[in-house]
């Protein structure tokens, strides 16, 4: 059963997550996390060893 | 100190005091956001109102640790999960983080499994759930190496690229010195640098490519940050993560937002070797090092942008601020 959050936040007034509201209705916070990391995430540079 | 924009704020060329600008920016954005989580919250969080008003002041006036956007990033997800148990216990630490004297600091990773603050810094730089790769404490030599390379880096850009020394030194609050898998079928990682730990970039200690290496690694993870600066209120592509596409710096394809961030920080690191080279400063090893990177460079910023160009949908800052890298790179061919 889906229950109301307590605080509710509204991401256009958000630093730094302004950027992903688009994602933010209707998904869980695993995608968030993911689209978080796409758009403002960690940008580290990997290579194989 | 009055927030008020300079001109040419998304200019190619480095601006000590535009990046003090953008710090100053970051943290204001901060202390808003927290303002309103605050009042959202209406009394729900665990939280002492007056400790938490003097944290807002001294970070919107002074500089602050990477790691306060880390916890701000963390809190407002466990809000999101409904947990203001754990919100509340992020906000506290938030607020209990030593004021940053400010200046560049260099430290070394202690050990992720064992030290919650070293921790906090692999996961944020370990955020792409398409990939892994362990961070480890470096080993003491492997980052006294690595601090001298830093400092030989830091005397080559002053003497070469005073302007660019400028900006670094004002953009960073913080190198971490780490290491990476040894493991040859695993990923590991040159540096990295994320936007919920601004100011703070973390390196692979474990180094062979000498003080012209280091130079371009700077010029490199800086520029991250001021993609991260410059993108703290509107983003730069309006493309889907979930659209891949073919990086000039990776092997694995990439969100375009990390196409953009590669093809711009490559025209940076390009910037960086030229001045080096024109400035005379170079012995005849590090030149001819100095001659394959520019070449590698203008080679891997073509491939970029070429990507950027067909599919980016690169929103009017993002157009803005590449056009300034193009016409660079254009000007030196």
């Amino acid at each position: 059963m889906k229950t109301e959050k307590r605080v509710k936040l509204d991401w256009r007034r958000l630093f730094g997550f302004k950027q992903v509201q688009s994602v933010q209705a209707g998904h869980g916070t695993q995608q968030t996390r993911a689209a978080l990391a796409a758009k403002i995430g960690a940008k580290p540079g990997v290579k194989a060893v | 100190m009055a927030l008020t924009a300079q001109e040419n704020l998304h200019a190619f060329e480095p601006s000590a005091e535009r990046v003090l600008f953008l710090d100053q920016r970051m943290r204001s954005g901060l202390a808003d956001s927290l303002r309103y989580i605050f009042a959202q919250a209406n009394g729900q969080l665990n939280l002492p109102s007056d400790l938490f008003q003097d944290f807002l002041i001294h970070l919107e006036t002074q500089p602050a640790s990477p790691l306060a956007f880390s916890f701000y990033s963390d809190a407002v997800l466990a809000i999101e999960d409904d947990n203001l148990e754990e919100a509340s216990q992020l906000l506290a630490e938030l607020i209990a983080l030593p004021p940053h004297s400010g200046g560049l600091k260099i430290t070394e990773l202690a050990d992720p499994k064992q030290d919650a603050t070293a921790s906090r810094f692999a996961r944020f730089l370990n955020t792409d759930p398409t990939i892994s790769f362990e961070i480890f404490a470096p080993a003491k030599q492997v980052a006294a190496n690595c601090r001298a390379q830093i400092r030989e880096a830091f005397a080559l850009l002053d003497a070469g690229d005073p302007r660019l020394a400028g900006e670094i030194r004002a953009l960073l609050r913080q190198i971490i010195l780490a290491a990476g898998t040894k493991d040859p079928k695993a990923l590991t990682f040159d540096g990295a640098s994320s936007f919920m730990l601004w100011g703070a970039i973390i390196l692979n200690a474990d180094r062979s490519d000498g003080a012209i290496g280091m130079v371009q690694m700077l010029a490199h993870e800086s520029a991250h940050n001021l993609l991260f600066g410059f993108s703290s209120d509107e983003a730069l592509v309006e493309n889907s993560p979930e659209e891949l596409f073919s990086s000039p710096l990776r092997k694995d394809p990439r969100p375009m937002d990390g196409i953009y961030h590669a093809t711009f920080v490559t025209a940076r690191m390009h910037r960086a070797v030229q001045r080096m080279i024109e400035s005379g400063i170079l012995d005849a090893a590090s030149q001819d090092k100095a001659l394959k990177d520019l070449a590698d460079n203008a080679r891997l910023f073509k491939q970029g942008i070429e990507t950027v160009q067909r599919f980016g949908k690169l929103t009017p800052l993002g157009e803005s601020v590449m056009r300034g890298a193009s016409e660079y790179m254009a000007a030196v061919r």
